[in-house]
């Protein structure tokens, strides 16, 4: 038995049902080979290669050869047979032998929108998925096609039963198997790549590569991967050749093109509106600290505000000159000159292949990806070579898999473009660049004239740094994979097996300020010192280049030794155990240094002095150069040692457990602790095979169960006292730490037990066939923290403080709804999660901590969801445009008062924050060699907290803020409006009660057409004269937008603040020869 | 084949079998400190253990708004709130910046590092990094006590001080429970032993390149300090006197700049410790803040030969007056550490008050030399005690301006009959701070009071 190198059906089972059994006892009469039987395509009427025929008995395995024909040397008697074959619907049939008439079974192509899963993989085994106990999603090859993207995730969203990809509601991961497992350690579920774990970049992985992807959900499934499988875990099988195929070669290539953004989605005060507003705090005297220097940036607003008070301007002209700027609005010029619409380009080629004892699968991957901001491209450069050799009459197997991929990140704007004011212009009427203000800058007159011409340019002309690519970023990401694998049948039924992954990635980045460019020039002004006496100008930041190359990489090393046992005694009692021991070491070190005055040509630089307390040009700042050098490294260590069994009795009943203890190097837990042992156990029953099973229907029919324990990893806490360096030396130049953590001697493992019902259905014809599982996930000993009295001499308490538990369905149904000429099949899938703290130990502390508003940290109270979405009571405005709260019961504007109490009766509860309803509905039609299929996908029973015009933002200026047209004004708004008036100066606790009140508070539900495919598929078959076996051509369109959503304030809820992502659309071509 | 196979297997085995496999660091970023220079790491850091809180310099009457717009621009209730001396004074606002937690998050540090300490078996190599370490740590905690106290409770009387209610007394590092608050006797009393004990273990010479280390010399200049402020003058004078002996050198002001906006460097020579307020306060407790201007009734104290208002204060273009750098050196925050000046001024002080006219006016002229220009100084000369003690708190109002000591000196001269009260005018109101009011004592933040319930100032 062996190792996960392949992963297709035929491999697979050709390892689990091992020849040898056959060599063993080869039936008498097989020499003679009088009776044969054979294998054909329904369709096609050819004879199949390399079909897999199992007699369910015995789990005897035969294969077809060239000719489809297979031998059959079986005693009278009756027999069930199950025939595999890649890319085809698997037979059961039953045989009575010896046979009357020639046996001809006839195999249907599968139509691939049913997934006709049978061998899921866990990283370390491959197993049929009907001898599984565990809970397991698989995306096939042609589901994982069906989205045309540079990334692996994205073709994942919305098809995949139990997985939500969604960063916009309460989970920081944006990627979460069944919910959340955690409340601060990382909630990223681990990703096994082929055998190991993966630390490296998913974008780095090319998708046309990747063979399937596994979700393993409950603990039969995970536990084998120990401690860090509490947030489930995604493997990834990456595309092998196939024994005994002949040579083939696929050519794919798309290209997509998408829309500009949106820039005037998300709410912001218009142009007018902020001058409104300056003109309001200009009376109020808010600019007069400001301007008592002659240098800190005010707006040219302000600046016609303030030459009207000294009669510098007539109230006319002031008003003329204001009209001006109350009719432009920025973001005409930014979409403009910042957006464009995107555009990627993909190609991808592979050859794979195999002989009796090798095989081979070659590709290289080339994507070019414009995004819709000018500035960014990246490219990608993908190699991928595996092999895999049988010796010594296939006692002993060396597989070896190298991948390699170099990925081109480019940004040439790097300080990006915030326009600091909605009036602002960046170009004039010819395109000419026009100069900007930036917030905390300086003052137009003061840049016009400082310096006497001894300083350099201090404008900041956006449209310029953009033109010019002044501010550049470029990451050259290598990253290389090797893996050997090595299997030796020692002695039936017992092997062994090695595996070592070496992997590597090297980032060089480069980031360049050039000398022309305003963070260039703006540096060597602020610290340019001229003499009053004699005009001498010193520049301890000198001319030039500002360049800072950084260096990070990443080697880890993966080890792995296996035993495994697969036996099946006396026909019906089958054994399959492995058990191993596995060690992982990873490395990353980082570094970087700062260069200035650097001339690219010459790759010089000019020292600085760092130490040295500079004042600066204006002001009464001053401060060193700062810090150029910058490094880190972290270090993983593992050691784990697992073992996984099962026993099926007759194909019936299976039984599993499976155990793991890993030991890390993490600091923190107490030396006996190191270790923590997890485990799982699950039995499964096919009740259709059981001889009282006579529902004709029902082709299928299986029951399973599982309970178990997962662990997740917190690096952030620690046993022991911990402490950081600090980034810089303090003011006497001494290195210093700051603790980070405070001793906590009952720290504990993080454990997720985990308790998984399931049924898998199919119906006579796969008319209808799917799963329902029904989980329990309970959290113990959870990290949590919550606010502690600061007398502590810390803010925030973190230790095992919550219990959670989640319950949970997943459903998934496919059907066939046509099923002639022309087909029509669907997929639903649906996932139900909800958590709930059980128990949190420690005070939650105030209803402002639980609700958050501004800070959006996890505060949990007990007995409501993990991201649970709270407002304040909400009673309204009062006649004077105050937000109205509720103290003890009584309408109140003690925001104090409000925010303190400790009485949760006071917020009103709405549900979780991320959907506890989701999934997605897929319909696919075809006729003939057309096929379409859309994908609707939903998340419903959320809520999400919508932005607020806060009044201190207003305050400082800030424009990018919401219902500024909505505020309360006059008397009698209070009846149409629920948005505050604006005061002056703020009051930042009724700002914060209003942002976190219940009016603030929408509900997130919304389905939404993720995206509409069509495929003409053009085989040999039906065009013979085509020059490929079959040609392939696709269009997809993706972001549709929504269908439907909850709220009625036009927010699209994946969307509260920047822009939705633009439609798109990608017309593609797969060749094969 | 054979040999790679066989290659393979003895690498993975042996790889992970290594004793010390699991026993690397696992980041460069994470350190558990154990041992002395990592213990010192944590008291070298200076925006916790050096930093403390700028509520002082807020409610005194050294600064005043020139109109009432730029008074309600100020950014925080809290600053509004304290230049008219609010009963309320955060309304409602968070206080995390540092003046109550600052001084615990040192207190904090200081704990772990004497429990750390404990663990260090003290041998002849180390004796002295050691007890340097210690004494550092005991010194960290009285300071900071100190500097709660001085805010949070009322000023020291002996009558009450057993009833009235000093703070927390935490003195392990343990964070599982929360203490309710001392007495100020028990509060003073524990800041005593420290201190006692930090003089002890501390070394004589000033750190000269790090005077944010203490020093037997800060720890003195600390007792002085504090005894002053209790209104124990002749311990207040001993240990002026202990400090002095140790060390004694003050600034010729006539070698001092008064174009730059950083007259003294960070290691000037009358720094003995250095100590600022935190930065949250900015827009009206900070150095050269735009909002606030000295109060003209300090600058009309000095005289027109006087060096000092050059070098201490800017006059901007409008009139306004903003203060430089002071004596940390670096930053934009007011020291409030300990200096030579204020231990000279002590010393006069304590004299004055018992009756050794001549030597408080000794003192004074030996600081005031260094202050006016060379050969242009006219020594004071004093007539009775009661004249050199007027002279002396005169001096401390110019000298110490913006140290934070104001404050500190408002209560400590009201509770012996002073009668000063504060007043302030904006937009046609006037606001007033009669002396010994309850609002001399700071409310503690809201937060402490929520998550440890432990009794609020009554104001």
């Amino acid at each position: 038995m062996k190792k996960t190198i392949q992963t297709i059906v035929l491999a697979a089972l050709c390892l689990n049902f091992p020849a040898s059994a056959q060599q063993k006892n080869p039936p008498p009469s097989s020499k003679q080979g009088q009776v044969k039987g054979k294998v054909i395509s329904l369709k096609t009427r050819e004879p199949l290669e390399g079909a897999a025929i199992q007699n369910i008995n015995t789990a005897l395995t035969l294969f077809t050869d060239k000719h489809g024909e297979f031998p059959l040397d079986l005693p009278a008697g009756r027999y069930r047979l199950a025939v595999f074959l890649e890319n085809y619907q698997t037979e059961y049939l039953e045989i009575r032998m010896p046979l009357k008439e020639p046996l001809i079974i006839e195999l249907e192509p599968k139509d691939n929108n049913l997934k006709e899963v049978e061998i899921v993989s866990t990283g370390y085994q491959n197993i049929p998925k009907e001898r599984a106990t565990g809970s397991f999603t698989l995306v096939d090859n042609k589901l994982l096609n069906r989205a045309v993207s540079p990334d692996l995730l994205s073709r994942l969203k919305g098809v995949t039963n139990g997985l939500l990809i969604d960063g916009q509601s309460g989970n920081p991961a944006g990627i979460s198997i069944r919910g959340r497992s955690t409340i601060f350690s990382d909630t990223t579920p681990l990703i096994v790549l082929d055998n190991f774990p993966y630390s490296g970049d998913l974008s780095t992985l090319n998708p046309n590569d990747i063979e399937n992807v596994t979700l393993l959900k409950d603990a039969a499934a995970a536990s084998i991967w120990g401690v860090r499988a509490g947030n489930g875990v995604l493997v990834i099988t990456t595309k092998k050749g196939k024994l005994n195929q002949k040579p083939s070669v696929n050519f794919n290539s798309n290209i997509t093109i998408g829309g500009k953004p949106d820039l005037f989605y998300q709410q912001q005060l218009s142009s007018s509106e902020f001058v409104d507003l300056e003109q309001f705090l200009f009376n109020k005297g808010a600019y007069n600290a400001a301007l008592r220097n002659n240098y800190a940036t005010i707006s040219p607003v302000v600046v016609i505000l303030q030459k009207l008070k000294l009669n510098q301007l007539t109230q006319e002209q002031t008003n003329n000159l204001l009209d001006g700027y109350r009719k432009i609005d920025v973001r005409d010029q930014q979409s403009q000159y910042y957006y464009r619409k995107s555009l990627q380009q993909q190609y991808h080629m592979d050859l794979s292949g195999g002989g009796t004892n090798q095989t081979y699968y070659l590709s290289a991957g080339f994507d070019q990806n414009l995004p819709t901001a000018v500035n960014l491209s990246n490219s990608r450069f993908t190699l991928k070579a595996s092999t895999t050799h049988k010796f010594l009459d296939d006692k002993l197997k060396f597989s070896t898999d190298i991948t390699f991929s170099n990925t081109k990140t480019e940004n040439t704007n790097t300080r990006g473009y915030v326009p600091y004011l909605p009036y602002e212009q960046i170009a004039d009427a010819n395109g000419n660049p026009l100069a900007t203000l930036t917030g905390n800058g300086l003052r137009a007159l003061y840049t016009d004239t400082a310096g006497n011409g001894n300083l350099l340019d201090w404008k900041y002309r956006p449209l310029d740094e953009l033109r010019n690519k002044y501010n550049t970023y470029t990451s050259r990401l290598t990253d290389y994979r090797m893996e050997l694998g090595l299997s030796y049948k020692i002695l039936s039924p017992l092997s062994i097996s090695a595996n070592y992954q070496f992997y590597r990635s090297n980032t060089d980045g480069e980031n360049t300020y050039d000398q022309d460019s305003f963070y260039a020039r703006n540096m060597v002004n602020t610290y340019t010192r001229i003499n009053s006496g004699t005009g001498e100008v010193a520049r301890p930041v000198p001319k030039g280049d500002i360049y800072t190359p950084s260096y990070a990489s990443t080697h880890s090393n993966f080890g792995r030794i296996q035993l495994n046992f697969d036996q099946t005694f006396m026909d019906k009692h089958q054994v399959s155990a492995i058990a191993g021991y596995e060690i992982r070491a990873e490395d990353y070190k980082y570094n970087s240094v700062t260069l200035y005055g650097y001339n690219p040509e010459t790759a010089t630089n000019t020292q600085i002095d760092f130490l040295t307390v500079f004042p600066f040009y204006y002001g009464y700042q001053s401060s060193a150069i700062g810090k150029n050098t910058y490094q880190e490294g972290t270090t993983d260590r593992y050691r784990s040692y697992y073992a996984n069994a099962s026993y099926t009795y007759d194909g019936r009943y299976i039984v599993s457990g499976s155990y793991r203890k890993d030991e890390s190097n993490l600091f923190g837990v107490k030396a006996n602790q190191k270790g923590v042992p997890l485990w799982s156990a699950g039995i499964a029953w096919n009740l259709h095979k059981e001889s009282f099973f006579d529902l004709n229907w029902l082709s299928m029919l299986k029951l399973r169960t599982t309970y178990g324990y997962n662990g997740n990893v917190n690096r952030s806490v620690s046993a022991c006292l911990t402490a950081q360096p600090g980034f810089y030396a303090n003011a006497y130049d001494t290195n210093f730490s700051n603790i980070i953590n405070p001793p906590n001697d009952a720290l504990k493992w993080e454990r997720i037990e985990n308790l998984n019902f399931g049924l898998d259905f199919s119906s006579k014809t796969n008319r209808i066939s799917g799963s329902l599982e029904y989980y329990v996930k309970k959290g113990m000993d959870l990290i949590g923290s919550s606010p502690i009295a600061p007398q502590t001499g810390v803010s925030l308490f973190t230790g095992n403080t919550a219990d959670t538990k989640t319950k949970g369905i997943d459903l998934q149904v496919n059907s066939k709804n046509l099923d002639r000429a022309f087909k029509w099949s669907s997929s639903f899938i649906l996932n139900y999660v909800k958590d709930k703290i059980t128990d949190y130990k420690t005070d939650p502390g105030t209803n402002s901590n639980i609700i958050s508003p501004i800070l959006s940290t996890l505060t949990p109270l007990k007995g409501y969801p993990i991201n649970a979405v709270f407002g304040f009571k909400w009673a309204g405005l009062d006649n004077q445009g105050n937000p109205v709260g509720y103290v003890n019961g009584e309408k109140s504007t003690d925001y104090t008062r409000i925010l303190n109490s400790n009485d949760p009766n006071e917020l009103e509860f709405f549900g979780s924050a991320m959907p506890t309803v989701f999934g997605g509905l897929r319909n696919t039609f075809s006729y003939k060699f057309i096929e379409l299929s859309f994908n609707i996908s939903y998340k419903l029973g959320y809520y999400f907290r919508k932005p607020s015009l806060v009044n201190q933002y207003l305050n400082g200026g800030q424009y990018k803020l919401p219902d500024y047209d909505r505020r309360w004004q006059k008397p009698g708004d209070e009846l149409t409006t629920t948005v505050p008036s604006m005061i002056y100066p703020a009051n930042f606790n009724r700002d914060n009660f209003y942002s976190a009140s219940a009016v603030q508070v929408l509900k997130g539900d919304q389905i939404r057409l993720q995206d509409i495919q069509l495929n003409f598929n053009f085989g040999k078959a039906e065009f013979k004269r085509l020059p490929f076996s079959n040609l392939n051509v696709y269009l997809y369109a993706n972001n549709l937008g929504l269908l439907w959503k909850a709220n009625h304030d036009g927010i699209d809820p994946d969307f509260t603040t920047g822009y939705p992502t633009p439609r798109s659309i990608a017309l593609g071509v797969k060749a094969s020869f | 084949m054979f040999l790679l196979c066989g290659t393979l297997f003895c690498t993975i085995l042996t790889a992970g079998c290594k004793k010390n496999f699991l026993d690397d660091k696992p980041s460069t970023a994470i350190l558990q400190p154990a041992t002395l220079d990592e213990f010192q790491g944590l008291l070298d850091n200076m925006d916790v253990i050096n930093t403390g809180s700028a509520l002082a310099t807020l409610a005194a009457d050294e600064y005043e708004f020139d109109s009432y717009e730029v008074w309600q621009s100020a950014r925080t209730a809290t600053e509004r709130n304290s230049y008219v001396w609010a009963r309320d004074l955060y309304a409602g606002e968070v206080n995390d910046a540092g003046d109550w937690n600052r001084p615990y998050a040192s207190i904090f540090y200081a704990n772990n590092v004497l429990a750390g300490l404990e663990k260090i078996p003290v041998n002849s190599s180390n004796n002295n990094q050691w007890r340097q370490i210690k004494g550092w740590a005991l010194f960290v905690r009285a300071y900071n006590y100190y500097e709660l106290v001085r805010n949070f409770s009322p000023v020291y009387n002996q009558a009450t001080a057993s009833a009235d209610l000093g703070v927390p007394l935490r003195l392990k590092p343990s964070i599982d429970v929360n203490l309710a608050r001392a007495s100020v006797q028990q509060t003073f009393d524990q800041i005593f032993t420290d201190l006692q004990q930090a003089s002890a273990l501390l070394a004589k010479n000033l750190p000269f390149a790090n005077r944010n280390r203490p020093s037997k010399i800060a720890a003195q200049a600390l007792f002085a300090r504090i005894y002053l402020n209790m209104r124990n003058y002749a311990q207040a004078e001993l240990h002026a006197d202990s400090t002095l002996n140790l060390y004694n050198k003050l600034i010729d002001y006539n070698t001092v700049s008064t174009d730059t906006y950083t007259p003294f460097e960070t290691t000037n020579d009358e720094n003995i410790y250095s100590y600022t307020s935190h930065n949250y306060y900015y827009t009206c407790a900070g150095l050269f803040n735009p909002y606030t201007t000295i109060a003209p009734e300090v600058l009309n104290l000095y005289d027109s030969k006087d060096l000092r208002p050059a070098i201490y204060f800017l006059k901007q273009d409008d009139g306004t007056v903003v203060t430089k750098r002071n004596y940390f050196g670096a930053s934009n925050y007011p020291f409030t550490g300990l200096a030579t000046d204020e231990v000279y001024l002590i010393k006069a002080e304590c004299a004055a008050r018992r009756n050794d006219a001549v030597t408080a006016v000794t003192y004074l002229n030996n600081l005031l030399i260094k202050r006016y220009p060379t050969d242009q100084y006219i020594p004071l000369v004093a007539s009775s005690a009661q004249q050199a003690l007027a002279q002396v708190l005169l001096e401390r109002r110019k000298e110490l301006v913006w140290r934070g000591l104001r404050w500190d000196d408002l209560k400590r001269l009201n509770k012996e009959g002073a009668n000063i009260t504060l007043t302030h005018q904006l937009d046609g109101k006037t606001y007033t701070l009669p002396p010994n009011d309850p609002r001399y004592v700071f409310p503690i933040p809201d937060n402490e009071i929520l998550l440890s319930g432990i009794e609020q100032n009554q104001r």
